[in-house]
């Protein structure tokens, strides 16, 4: 047995998301957290956005690749808990505000460990109620 | 409406919901190449580094992973997946190491990435999750 891969990993380059309603899941990514249309591959139903310098993609579930995946997410016991994605400046009070403004529910919000040490976050649901994290960059009194 | 009061870098971490801790972290260290960063025994977190990026294990029977109801099941996913960067990419080498460990290997593609088209192979973690290894973009492709 071979004990080393043969690669190094240089981190995420993307993660899927199943959906159900592509439109309100784009409306979310893009108008309110600013992600951009990156490609839309409507022959296998692959809807990629640009959060940085990573992509989400959404798989609405009725489409080529969706299906494969078989029903609609169970609300209880789905695979992915949360993501995060990195955000260059985090104001709790002004993202609050912003994100009430779109109507967003807001689950908590609070220093956490990331993959650049503790600083703030701050977790929501997207329209299916996946739990997202934006992720404020590192505290220097927390590290 | 105002505008986002900040920027995107990019992905921090993705938190995978899991059953048996022991061969997920057999899989994603022993096998993949994640080194165990830190863990919350009491919250149920297990953190482990893809390169410059983590990969967080939550078990279900475990306070933070309970939250979630039940274990996933085969189907009905809400990831259908996640890509981890890798280099250098080398299908052979790399579809030889995998098998090695018994790892259920799918095709390998030349598929869209954040840093354009180049080779991926979709693999399965132990627990039925689809993790695709992505290999540079390919410059024949972009």
């Amino acid at each position: 047995m071979t004990r080393q891969p043969p690669f190094q990993m240089h981190g995420l380059d993307h993660l899927v998301i199943r959906c159900v309603d592509l439109d309100a899941m784009r409306r979310f990514y893009c108008d309110v957290l600013g992600c951009t249309v990156d490609r839309h591959n409507k022959e296998f139903g692959l809807f990629q956005v640009r959060a940085g310098a990573h992509l989400i993609d959404l798989v609405p579930i009725d489409g080529m690749l969706g299906k494969k995946g078989g029903p609609a997410p169970y609300k209880d016991g789905l695979n992915l808990d949360h993501f995060a994605i990195q955000i260059d400046s985090f104001d709790e009070d002004e993202l609050r505000s912003y994100l009430g403004e779109h109507n967003i529910q807001i689950v908590e919000s609070g220093p956490r460990y990331g993959a650049e040490g503790t600083g703030p976050s701050i977790y929501m649901l997207d329209p299916e109620g996946n739990t997202v994290e934006l992720k404020g960059p590192p505290d220097p009194a927390l590290n | 409406m105002s505008k986002q009061p900040y920027a995107m870098k990019g992905l921090d971490h993705v938190v995978i919901r899991c059953i048996d801790l022991t061969s997920m972290l057999h899989f994603y260290c022993d096998v993949l190449g994640c080194t165990l960063e830190d863990e919350d025994k009491e919250l149920g977190l297990y953190q482990v580094r893809a390169g410059d990026h983590l990969i967080d294990l939550a078990p279900v029977e475990e306070p933070m992973g309970a939250h979630g109801g039940p274990a996933p099941g085969r189907d009905g996913h809400n990831m259908d997946h996640f890509a981890i960067q890798v280099e250098p990419y080398d299908d052979d080498a790399i579809r030889a190491y995998l098998a090695s460990h018994n790892v259920e290997l799918g095709s390998t593609m030349i598929r869209g990435g954040a840093e354009g088209e180049g080779p991926a192979i979709y693999i399965k973690d132990p627990e039925g999750n689809t993790v695709e290894l992505k290999g540079p973009p390919d410059p024949d492709f972009n």
